[in-house]
C-alpha cells in the first residue's frame, strides 16, 4: 500500500546521515518497503526547506504516521476529487499545506487529489511531475 | 546504447585502481580519498582499501541521459557500503548516487560532498545483484536484477559529468565487478541479464 506524507527533513548531510524525510527510518525499517522524496535544495546542497513530499510503499503505514511532526495525506486516489474526503479530513489536509507556505489557489473541491500532489511537489521542485513519481513500482 | 566506459577489472592483484586500464573509456582518476585510501583489484575485480573513496572513470558520455551499471560481490560482509555515480563532477563530489549497504539501497543526490536521501528500498543486498543506475533529465530510477525499486523527479545535478564509483568498507570483504556506463544516443533499450534473488514475499496490491 502506498500514502503521501508531509515530513519534516532531518540529517547532517553526511553520507551516514543524509537529508532526508524523517519517516525514511521508520520505512526502511520495514523489509521490501519503499520511499521516494521530494526535498528543496539550496545549490549548496542543505535543505531550503524544512519539510518533505513523501510516498511510501510500505506494508504498515500505522509507525510512519506516527513519526513526530508526520502529517499523512488522504488515501484517496490520484484521480479521486477533493469532494469525496469529508470535510474535516479536507480541510486538515488544506490548511496543513496553506500553513507550509503552498499555494492552493485554485484548488478547489473539484480539483483531484493528484492535482493537488503535484502543487505540493512543484512548490519543492520545479520539475515534479506527479506521473514519475512513485516508490517501488506496483509491488506492493 | 554506446559503452563509453566499462571495466571488468582485469589486472593483477595489488593493482590500484588509478593505475589500471579499463576495458573501455578512460583511465581512472580518484576524486575523493586521502593517501592508502584507493580501490585495487583483488582477483579481477575491484575492492577498496580504503574507506570513503570515489573514483571517476574518463569516458565521456555523449549527453547527460546515460544509465551506469555495477555488479556487486558481497562476501557476507554487513561492514561495507557500495554504489555506482552518474553525472560525477570531475572537482566536487557532485551527482547522482545508486548506494547500498547492508539493509538497503538509496538512491542520494551529492553536492560537494553534502547528500540527500532520494529514495530507498529495503532489502538486503544479494551476491551478484546487478545494480543500474538511469540518468534521465525527467527521472532518476535504480533497477536491481532489471526491476525498478527506485525512482526520483530530482534534476538539480544537470551536468553530464563522468560515471564513477563510490566504497566504504575494508578491503576483501566486498567486491565490485562488470562496471559499464552506457549512452542514450541510440534510443534502443539495453537489457542486461536478470538475476533473480530470493526475497521476503511481499504482499501485491493496486496501488490505491
Amino acid at each position: 500500500m502506498k500514502r503521501y506524507y508531509i515530513s519534516p527533513v532531518v540529517g547532517t548531510g553526511t553520507i551516514g546521515d543524509a537529508y532526508r524525510a524523517a519517516i525514511s527510518d521508520t520505512v526502511r525499517a520495514q523489509n521490501g518497503a519503499g520511499l521516494s522524496t521530494v526535498i528543496l535544495s539550496n545549490s549548496d546542497g542543505t535543505p531550503a526547506l524544512p519539510w518533505a513530499l513523501c510516498i511510501a510503499a510500505a506494508p504498515n503505514h500505522v509507525s510512519i504516521g506516527n513519526v513526530s511532526g508526520v502529517e499523512a495525506m488522504p488515501d484517496i486516489t490520484l484521480d479521486s476529487t477533493l469532494a469525496v474526503l469529508p470535510s474535516n479530513l479536507r480541510n486538515r489536509a488544506l490548511n496543513f499545506l496553506t500553513g507550509k507556505g503552498v499555494d492552493l489557489s485554485g484548488i478547489t473541491t473539484s480539483s483531484t487529489f493528484g492535482e493537488l500532489i503535484d502543487r505540493v511537489g512543484k512548490h519543492l521542485d520545479v520539475n515534479f511531475d506527479r506521473r514519475n513519481f512513485d516508490a517501488l513500482g506496483n509491488l506492493i | 546504447m554506446t559503452v563509453f566506459a566499462s571495466d571488468a577489472f582485469t589486472d593483477s592483484n595489488g593493482t590500484l585502481l588509478q593505475n589500471h586500464t579499463p576495458t573501455v573509456g578512460g583511465l581512472w582518476t580518484k576524486l575523493v580519498g586521502g593517501t592508502g585510501a584507493d580501490i585495487e583489484i583483488h582477483n579481477n575485480q575491484a575492492t577498496p582499501s580504503g574507506d570513503g573513496v570515489v573514483y571517476y572513470n574518463g569516458g565521456t558520455p555523449s549527453g547527460a541521459e546515460y544509465d551506469v551499471l555495477l555488479t556487486q560481490k558481497i562476501a557476507g560482509s554487513s561492514n561495507y557500503a557500495l554504489g555506482q555515480y552518474g553525472r560525477l563532477s570531475t572537482s566536487a563530489e557532485t551527482g547522482y548516487l545508486a548506494w547500498s549497504n547492508a539493509g538497503a539501497y538509496f538512491l542520494y543526490k551529492a553536492v560537494s560532498g553534502s547528500f540527500t536521501e532520494l529514495g530507498s528500498w529495503t532489502t538486503a543486498p544479494a551476491a551478484n545483484d546487478v545494480v543500474k543506475l538511469e540518468i534521465r533529465n525527467a527521472t532518476k530510477k535504480v533497477f536491481v536484477n532489471g526491476t525498478q525499486r527506485i525512482s526520483s523527479t530530482n534534476n538539480d545535478v544537470t551536468a553530464a559529468g563522468k560515471a564513477g564509483l563510490r566504497c566504504y568498507g575494508t578491503s576483501t570483504t566486498f567486491y565490485v565487478d562488470d562496471f559499464s556506463a552506457d549512452d542514450l544516443s541510440s534510443g534502443v533499450t539495453y537489457v542486461r541479464p536478470t538475476i533473480l534473488v530470493s526475497r521476503a514475499a511481499v504482499t501485491r496490491a493496486s496501488r490505491w
